[in-house]
């Protein structure tokens, strides 16, 4: 792979995609939650995938800011006393979001190609 | 439980933050995390959200800054008119003159905290913060410049037990301030939302 051909893929991520690392995987894991994603399970799911404990906060600011990207949309369920009353907020990631995850990975996948340290148990 | 969760709620309202995410953190607390657990995912997210917005309103922040100073200066100078005798605080000044000393600061603190959230609705916590770290930084500039500190610095052998104590006055009386402001200012503080239906 050339140098310039690598430059070329990253600014098109950057001026296309706006994908960070953890919107990345809060992302997969509200399409693999499918109509369950509200904050809880959506917490649980990062620290079972990654292995690392994310706080909830994190992960709602994260919710926010692909919202405001229109990546994911939200709506409001019915409040339950359990949860002091308030409601629960499910995440869906819009038409949109799922064709920009989709270009990530294929981003991903050409950066990955050509790579000899990485291929083979070699690095 | 029920109160720190009402505390909880009343703070994301002022804060303008998800009120599901009180649900959630409620619900996993219900599920058996500890109460450290629930309170380092408030602070956490309080954090944000405050980072958040000073990042994205740095002007707004710089006025509430000058807000604050301004009104500071004019209480403080207001005071200091109409009660000239007023004692200086200091490591060698009576319980009675700290007691009386602690209690205007809070007072003039706290007026100069509501001041400012009156003045910056939409952000009013965030503000308060900009403010409150601002008096930090100007603490630790006068600290720097405070020929008593070198002195008590430069002479450190003997006088470890008077640099104990300056630190501990300079302590109490910043913790004042910083009080005053967040109490006067959370007080003034209204709900976004309640601001947004109006």
């Amino acid at each position: 792979m050339n140098t310039i051909n690598f430059f070329a893929i990253i600014k098109e991520m950057a001026e296309r995609l706006y994908l960070g690392e953890f919107e990345l995987v809060v992302m997969l894991v509200v399409i693999r939650l499918g109509e369950d994603a509200y904050g809880v399970p959506i917490s649980r799911e990062i620290e079972q995938q990654t292995g690392r404990a994310v706080a909830f906060g994190t992960v709602y600011a994260t919710l926010e800011r692909l919202q405001k990207k229109g990546f994911v949309s939200s709506h409001l369920g019915d409040a339950t006393p359990e949860r002091g009353g308030r409601a629960k907020r499910y995440f869906e990631v819009t038409p949109t979001g799922v064709r920009t995850v989709r270009e990530t990975k294929q981003t991903f996948v050409r950066l990955w190609q050509g790579l000899r340290q990485l291929q083979g148990g070699i690095a | 439980m029920r109160t720190s969760h009402a505390i909880t709620v009343w703070m994301f309202d002022r804060l303008d933050l998800d009120g599901a995410l009180a649900g959630d953190l409620l619900e996993e607390r219900a599920r058996g995390r500890s109460a450290f657990w629930y309170w380092r995912q408030v602070v956490i997210a309080i954090r944000l959200v405050i980072w958040r917005a000073l990042r994205d309103h740095k002007l707004l922040a710089l006025r509430a800054i000058a807000t604050g100073c301004a009104t500071n200066y004019a209480l403080v100078y207001l005071f200091e008119r109409f009660m000239p005798h007023l004692p200086k605080l200091g490591p060698t000044a009576s319980a009675k003159v700290w007691i009386l000393g602690l209690s205007l600061i809070l007072l003039i603190q706290s007026l100069t905290g509501w001041v400012v959230a009156r003045t910056h609705p939409a952000q009013a916590v965030p503000m308060i913060t900009a403010f409150a770290i601002w008096l930090i930084m100007l603490a630790t500039i006068m600290l720097a410049k405070d020929a008593y500190l070198r002195m008590l610095l430069l002479d450190a052998i003997d006088q470890l037990p008077y640099l104990a104590r300056y630190f501990a006055a300079v302590s109490i009386v910043l913790f004042a301030e910083i009080a005053g402001v967040y109490i006067g200012g959370t007080i003034g503080a209204r709900s976004p939302s309640d601001l947004r239906r109006r």
